[in-house]
């Protein structure tokens, strides 16, 4: 099971994305295993996801197992610990990879991202871990240094 | 009526005037001897009269004589005894004249010198007066200077932090624009001017610094 998980958490990043593939995985398998005629739309990316995960990752699964598995997947991601950045944009897939995988090469882990968006941030980042929240972002920068940023306003006004 | 004989009444008449007439000359005699007994009565009365008023002027004179005497005494005497009264009686007036002069003169005395001390008495208790009024007015005074000023310094400085607690409140207002501001600017131009890749740049570098601060273990 913890195999499964780290498979698909390989290239997954976010919680939104893990979710998101899980349900994917699920109607792809149900699909699979039970003939089912009902057609699943893809994107390029989720067509591409699925086919980059290992056939024998595909073969653990069958009719008996498939509910159970995706029972235990479910509870153990409500038992995860998501890293919450706060972005000043939307990511794609792409950029989100990038962010990921920056992240866990960073960190030396797989650290799995919960994303929010905050413009207000102006650029950059802030997190949020275990309850405590720091933020990295320009907006912070700009508070740190305002009273240099004052005196330099203020030189201006005189 | 009755039938007497004439002689008979006759006789009785004759009778009673001749009783009648030995009554009257009887009278006769006897008021003829009253008479005579009172006229002699009269002459010794007379002159018993005579003698008592010859020894009444005697009497008279000699009353009237002493009389004259006694009063002349008694109007000497009184006399004496008016002007000894009288020289009295005016040595005594002038006497208490005097007495009233003096007592009057004492009395001015008494009334100026009670005068004086109560005008200097009064003087004193003004000048008192004064003093106390003059000392109370001035400390009234300092005490209401010292209020004053106190009161004035007091709302002088809560004027000065109201004023100071104004300005901050007012340039921190400012720099908070200021900084607002410029959040906001920076936002917009940012918001353009930043590629994705600065934008991940930025991410990784905040990354970096979580780990430096050690805020992801």
């Amino acid at each position: 099971m913890e195999n499964i998980l780290t498979i698909i958490l390989k290239n997954t990043y976010s919680i939104a994305q893990l979710k998101h593939r899980l349900s994917l995985l699920k109607n792809h398998l149900l699909k699979t295993l039970f003939a089912s005629k009902q057609e699943l739309i893809l994107t390029e990316s989720e067509s591409n996801w699925l086919n980059s995960l290992p056939k024998d990752f595909l073969s653990q699964f069958n009719q008996n197992n498939i509910y159970k598995i995706f029972e235990d997947l479910e509870k153990q991601i409500t038992s995860l610990k998501p890293l919450i950045i706060y972005l000043t944009f939307e990511p794609d897939d792409n950029t989100l990879s990038q962010i990921g995988e920056q992240a866990r090469k960073v960190f030396g882990r797989i650290i799995l991202l919960d994303i929010k968006y905050n413009p207000g941030l102006i650029a950059g980042a802030s997190f949020v871990w275990n309850g405590l929240s720091r933020d990295y972002s320009l907006k912070a920068k700009v508070e740190e240094r305002k009273i240099v940023i004052l005196d330099s306003f203020k030189k201006f006004l005189r | 009526m009755f039938n007497l004989p004439q002689n008979v009444i006759f006789l009785i008449i004759s009778s009673i005037a001749g009783i009648a007439l030995l009554l009257y000359i009887r009278e006769y005699f006897l008021r003829k001897n009253a008479y005579k007994k009172q006229y002699e009565m009269s002459a010794q009365t007379r002159q018993k009269s005579m003698q008592l008023l010859t020894a009444a002027e005697a009497a008279e004179t000699q009353v009237l004589a002493e009389g004259k005497f006694a009063t002349q005494k008694l109007e000497q005497e009184f006399k004496a005894k008016l002007e000894n009264l009288l020289a009295g009686s005016g040595k005594s007036v002038i006497e208490a004249q005097n007495e009233l002069v003096r007592f009057m003169q004492e009395l001015k005395k008494k009334s100026e010198e009670a005068e004086t001390v109560s005008k200097s008495q009064r003087e004193q208790r003004i000048n008192a007066l004064f003093e106390g009024l003059e000392t109370k007015l001035s400390d009234f005074l300092i005490q209401t200077e010292q209020k004053t000023t106190t009161s004035i310094e007091l709302e002088l400085t809560s004027t000065r932090q109201l004023i100071e607690t104004y300005k901050n409140a007012q340039l921190k207002l400012i720099d908070e624009n200021i900084i607002a501001m410029m959040e906001q600017t920076l936002n917009i131009v940012l918001g353009k001017k930043l590629t994705l890749k600065d934008q991940l740049e930025l991410v990784y570098e905040a990354l970096e610094r979580a780990k430096i601060d050690k805020f992801i273990v």
